[in-house]
């Protein structure tokens, strides 16, 4: 499979602490990639790394099928937006703009105008940036990191300290973006809630590995409503499924049976597998967020 | 590298630092060319206190001092500019713009917009050195302009240009001097991600408070070779600004202006070096 960007074992160790352990992530282009972790997680530091703002220790990354020293060519069609938006105060949006513009060389007329109307702010142009809401710094960050169309964008806790008007401002903004001009980004948040309204893909880390790698759609499947069955012989209580008339199951793993219908009849199940000799370990109705999947994950309760 | 460039120019005429060193410039001259006009006043008013021997060491503080010669009636443009910039004034100025010009990038955060991008991110210093080296010229003449037209209006007929030959070649050397220890600055801006480090160190030695060290330093010295006749002032940009006037020695002009050169060239090279090795923060 073609991908945008993959990871190969990407370390970042800062003394003896690895802040990121040999973390592997595969985006494909036009994903919206969701890094979900704690802080603390090493989410930044990997970010930092794929953005060029930091060398690895180990490790490396591709990038459109480039690695090691002819990645660089590359990297201009990375923009990024790293923790808080790097912005000069007393210059005007417009200003801020114009400075990488120079120094991407991006010279086409209308640039500047053009991205601000993009992120919505095509009224603040001349405003400084000093009297900007954190919700004005944060979208003029994305400006920023559109500057010379890039392939990717890279967002580190993009929504964070917005309130609800501001998030869904950028998460529209996001969205149009990569549907207009098919840019993939790879968000970083701790907001599960929210990232899972945006992502298509999600990375899941945690003490800088990245556990699992998932689409929206197994994530989707992970989390639906669903009776979860243990049984003494899970091949036999297959068939007696099956005789009762179910047929939406799978096998989770040697002991436990997921179910995704009559979510209402554990009973009529238990009474089935019962008359055929199965012996039923557990039955229970699972319905897990994104957040209770997380935390299942990682076997933690707190900061996330 | 040209497209930082611009980038730098454009953020040099929109800071509001570059403007404010340079009325800085203005002032301070004024004030200095007025204080000397006060000493040649006391010096006529009481020829006793006239002193006709420069002292042997460099001095602490920041000071002019006049020149004997001017109580003749003729002030030559050259001698007027040489002390006011042999003080030390305009040196200050440029450590204090270095320091926040170069650390504004950093401080602001806007590093992170473009730094990932560029293979050899020592580039920025370049950009970095071009921008203070065209602000530390602008402040330059400023300074020297206001000199001349102050010196002019208070010393009218008595006041006269001289040698110009004499006077760019001066200003030529101190130039480089002071470019040197602006690439001094940003060796220390770069190196303690901090303004105020490198700002205070840079205030420091333009008001000569190293003087006491460089003393022990050169005491050191003489102890093991006294023969020697070592003086690190000779060997530092901050020493050099101080001792090369206008009616210096080829050889001191020559020795201002490689150590100018040596010194600008060794920090550059360095702040490039922990640009490119070191992640941004």
């Amino acid at each position: 499979m073609e991908y945008l960007l993959t990871t190969n074992g990407l370390t970042k160790q800062y003394g003896r602490h690895k802040a990121v352990n040999a973390a592997d992530i595969h985006v494909k282009r036009g994903d919206i990639y969701g890094l979900i972790g704690r802080n603390g997680a090493g989410k930044t530091t990997l970010l930092k790394m794929i953005s060029g703002l930091a060398k690895p220790t180990d490790g490396g990354f591709s990038f459109f099928g480039k690695s090691g020293k002819e990645v660089y060519g590359y990297m201009s069609r990375i923009g990024a937006l790293i923790e808080a938006p790097g912005l000069y105060p007393n210059l005007s949006a417009a200003q801020n703009l114009k400075l990488k513009c120079l120094a991407a060389g991006v010279r086409r007329n209308g640039i500047i105008e053009e991205l601000l109307g993009t992120v919505g702010l095509a009224s603040a142009g001349k405003k400084k940036v000093r009297n900007f809401s954190l919700g004005m710094k944060q979208r003029l960050g994305i400006a920023l990191a559109l500057v010379g169309d890039p392939d990717l964008i890279i967002l580190d806790e993009p929504i964070n300290g917005l309130d609800p008007q501001g998030i869904a401002e950028v998460r529209e903004t996001l969205a149009r973006l990569n549907k207009e001009k098919n840019i993939t980004f790879i968000i970083s948040s701790h907001i599960l809630e929210e990232l899972s309204k945006t992502a298509t893909v999600y990375g899941i880390m945690h003490n800088g590995v990245i556990l699992q790698e998932m689409t929206r759609d197994e994530l989707l499947e992970k989390c639906s409503e669903r009776i979860e069955l243990k049984a003494d012989d899970t091949a036999m209580a297959c068939t007696v499924l099956e005789k009762i008339g179910i047929t939406e199951y799978k096998v989770a793993d040697a002991d436990t049976i997921q179910i995704f219908e009559r979510l209402n009849d554990s009973g009529d199940i238990t009474s089935a597998l019962a008359s055929d000799g199965i012996k039923t370990l557990e039955i229970s109705l699972k319905n897990e967020s994104l957040e209770d999947y997380y935390l299942n994950l990682t076997g933690g309760k707190s900061d996330v | 590298m040209f497209n930082l460039i611009k980038m730098d120019l454009y953020r040099l005429v929109r800071t509001p630092s570059a403007l404010i060193t340079a009325v800085m410039a203005v002032l301070l001259a004024v004030f200095s060319v007025f204080m000397t006009d006060t000493d040649i006043q006391l010096m006529q008013e009481d020829p006793s206190s006239v002193s006709t021997e420069a002292p042997d060491e460099r001095q602490m503080g920041i000071y002019v001092e006049a020149d004997p010669e001017w109580l003749t009636g003729k002030i030559e443009a050259g001698s007027i500019v040489s002390v006011e910039m042999r003080s030390g004034l305009l040196a200050l100025l440029c450590v204090i713009f270095t320091a926040v010009f170069v650390n504004a990038e950093h401080r602001s955060g806007f590093i992170k917009n473009i730094a990932g991008q560029l293979h050899s991110r020592g580039k920025l210093i370049i950009s970095k050195l071009t921008a203070v080296a065209v602000q530390v010229l602008f402040m330059m003449i400023v300074f020297i302009l206001t000199v001349l037209i102050t010196g002019f209006i208070l010393w009218g007929g008595s006041f006269y240009i001289g040698s110009a030959a004499s006077l760019f070649k001066f200003a030529a050397i101190q130039y480089l001097l002071h470019l040197s220890l602006s690439a001094m600055i940003i060796f220390f801006t770069v190196l303690t991600g901090s303004s105020a480090f490198s700002m205070t160190l840079g205030i420091l030695l333009c008001s000569g408070l190293s003087v006491p060290v460089y003393s022990l330093i050169n005491k050191l010295v003489y102890n093991f070779r006294p023969g020697l006749g070592f003086d690190i002032n000779k060997f530092l940009p901050d020493g050099n600004i101080t001792l090369t006037g206008i009616d210096a020695s080829a050889e001191v002009f020559l020795r201002g202006a490689v150590s100018g050169a040596v010194y600008a060239l060794i920090f550059i090279l360095l702040s490039m070096l922990i640009m490119q090795k070191r992640d941004v923060r």
